[in-house]
């Protein structure tokens, strides 16, 4: 996972809407301002799961632990957005939002960093790497592995 | 116990629609449930049973019952998106056969258009999309077209076909406001909203309101000639947020389908109207799919060459639907109503001849909730 490139990619927000979190919704934030992207597994039945849950979506269990994903992964889906979904964004547009299937099995959404006026695909190889959001949080972004080009 | 055929409609009408002209939604709400109630030969004070959903109000029955003086003994907010007027149908069913009410009203209005045409929803973003810019819910339908499209090779032009079979049904019904015809090419050449989809992918935004009133089948018949009879309900729900939904391709549609058929007795070879929730063509699509009128990736070779559009082997959303006649939010009580209408043989140029029988489905979000319904003016 490395660190924001941003020569020729399209513009992100300079302050991202947020949500005020409560509870569980804070692990996955929290995480990313390490630069950790994390999901649950189950103890009880060994299901992951996506977002955190106070219990085990497949069993009900209440013994989970937080995994640290590799961070790598496919797109699933994605959305080019050609019209702000938010003011923050007005300056932004197009962007891409994509659905990544981790490496690991479980779905995650965020956006995708993306050389402007260049389209992914579905099935593309993509890499998390993480953006501050305040003190506390990080926003977890991704963007495409490409051949020839370091992973790292 | 089932309630199949238990309850019958005997009143459903439309507000006014597109523009609302100084009307609030709770306004709007109660033009329709007058004309509703007005068709059906009651009196507000037969009402007991009282059911809305809404955008803009909390706790809609509550606005009702002041706003109208009606004294309901049974109440139902449910709410699980646009289709929740027509899971409305089996509740009042429900309650109805159980006695907890005669005569239940159901009952919806929304002034999104006057509002500024941005849909109005309450607030409650999904924590882990808001920080991304999703357009809600369009990027939704955008992910889900993509999935489906480089799943099944489904084209944007086999989704265009949705949108210009719509408008030519739009163009048979004297209350839509867009008459001209459409083309592939008007659907692919309208602006990218959130990719695959195009503005003429997404519905209209516009405002406007309906009712409709739910008895007994014994009572309905002493009301009105046609009682449009409740044959089979089904409801099914497995997300909230597109992030959460388990595939983008396949959805809860199936089950909800499945029930409301078995509980009719009926196959959906004998459906003589279908009303879909078409907010995109995309959710067209995946719900012709899902409810079974052709295999599961197969409905982009299934809407071409006319098959949705009048004369086409399939009446689909006669009036227009949610992508050229009318959708201020929650579609559902408008395929509700033009089924009726279908039913009663009032629907005008487009009336489909002898139509008796027609299936009613509902989504609700994107695409995470689905009530079905069969109606029927058949006596048995």
């Amino acid at each position: 996972m490395s660190k924001v490139t941003t020569s020729s990619t399209a513009r992100r927000p300079e302050k991202r809407p947020f949500a005020h979190l409560r509870g569980e919704e804070r692990i996955y934030f929290r995480a990313a301002a390490e630069n950790r992207l994390v999901f649950q597994r189950c103890v009880a039945c060994s299901a992951m799961q996506f977002p955190p849950r106070s219990v085990c979506s497949s069993c009900l269990g209440h013994e989970l632990t937080i995994e640290d994903a590799q961070g790598q992964g496919s797109i699933y889906s994605f959305t080019v957005v050609h019209r702000p979904g938010h003011p923050a964004f007005r300056d932004c547009v197009p962007y891409v939002v994509v659905l990544v299937d981790l490496d690991e099995g479980v779905r995650v959404i965020a956006d995708l960093e993306i050389e402007s006026g260049t389209t992914p695909r579905v099935g593309d190889r993509v890499e998390a790497f993480f953006e501050p959001h305040d003190e506390e949080y990080g926003v977890p972004r991704f963007r495409l592995i490409l051949e020839g080009r370091s992973t790292q | 116990m089932s309630i199949s055929r238990k309850v019958a409609i005997v009143g459903a009408a439309e507000s006014d629609v597109f523009e609302s002209d100084g009307r609030s939604p709770v306004g709007l709400m109660a033009q329709a449930i007058a004309r509703a109630l007005e068709q059906a030969g009651l009196q507000k004070s037969d009402v007991d049973g009282l059911f809305s959903a809404s955008a803009y109000y909390y706790m809609p029955v509550l606005n009702l019952t002041e706003y109208l003086g009606i004294h309901p003994r049974h109440a139902d907010s449910s709410t699980i998106g646009g289709c929740s007027f027509v899971s409305h149908i089996q509740h009042a069913a429900a309650a109805i056969n159980a006695g907890l009410c005669e005569v239940a009203v159901v009952a919806y209005g929304s002034t999104q258009r006057t509002d500024g045409r941005r849909l109005v929803s309450i607030a409650e973003p999904s924590p882990y999309e808001l920080p991304y810019g999703l357009i809600y819910p369009i990027s939704s339908f955008g992910l889900i077209a993509q999935r489906h499209m480089a799943q099944y090779g489904t084209t944007s032009e086999q989704l265009a076909e949705i949108a210009v079979a719509a408008r030519e049904w739009a163009m048979l019904n004297p209350r839509a406001r867009y008459k001209q015809p459409l083309t592939v090419d008007d659907v692919l050449s309208s602006p990218l909203i959130s990719s695959p989809l195009h503005k003429l992918d997404c519905c209209l935004v516009t405002d406007g309101g309906g009712a409709f009133v739910l008895t007994s089948s014994e009572r309905a018949r002493d009301l009105t000639p046609k009682p449009v009879y409740v044959e089979g309900t089904g409801e099914a729900i497995n997300h909230r947020y597109v992030s959460g939904m388990p595939d983008l391709t396949t959805t809860e549609a199936v089950h909800s389908s499945r029930r409301a058929l078995q509980m009719s007795g009926r196959k959906l070879s004998e459906m003589d109207t279908i009303h879909l929730y078409d907010a995109f063509t995309i959710s067209a699509l995946i719900q012709l799919e899902d409810i079974g009128f052709c295999a599961k990736g197969e409905g982009g070779a299934f809407v071409e060459g006319g098959r949705l559009a009048p004369g086409g082997s399939l009446a689909l959303n006669t009036n227009g639907g949610g992508l050229s006649y009318c959708h201020p939010g929650m579609l559902g009580m408008f395929e509700v109503i033009e089924a009726v209408r279908q039913l009663r043989g009032e629907a005008g140029e487009r009336q489909v001849p002898n139509a008796s029988t027609s299936l009613v489905h509902g989504m609700g979000a994107t695409l995470a909730a689905h009530a079905t319904a069969v109606l029927s003016t058949e006596d048995w």
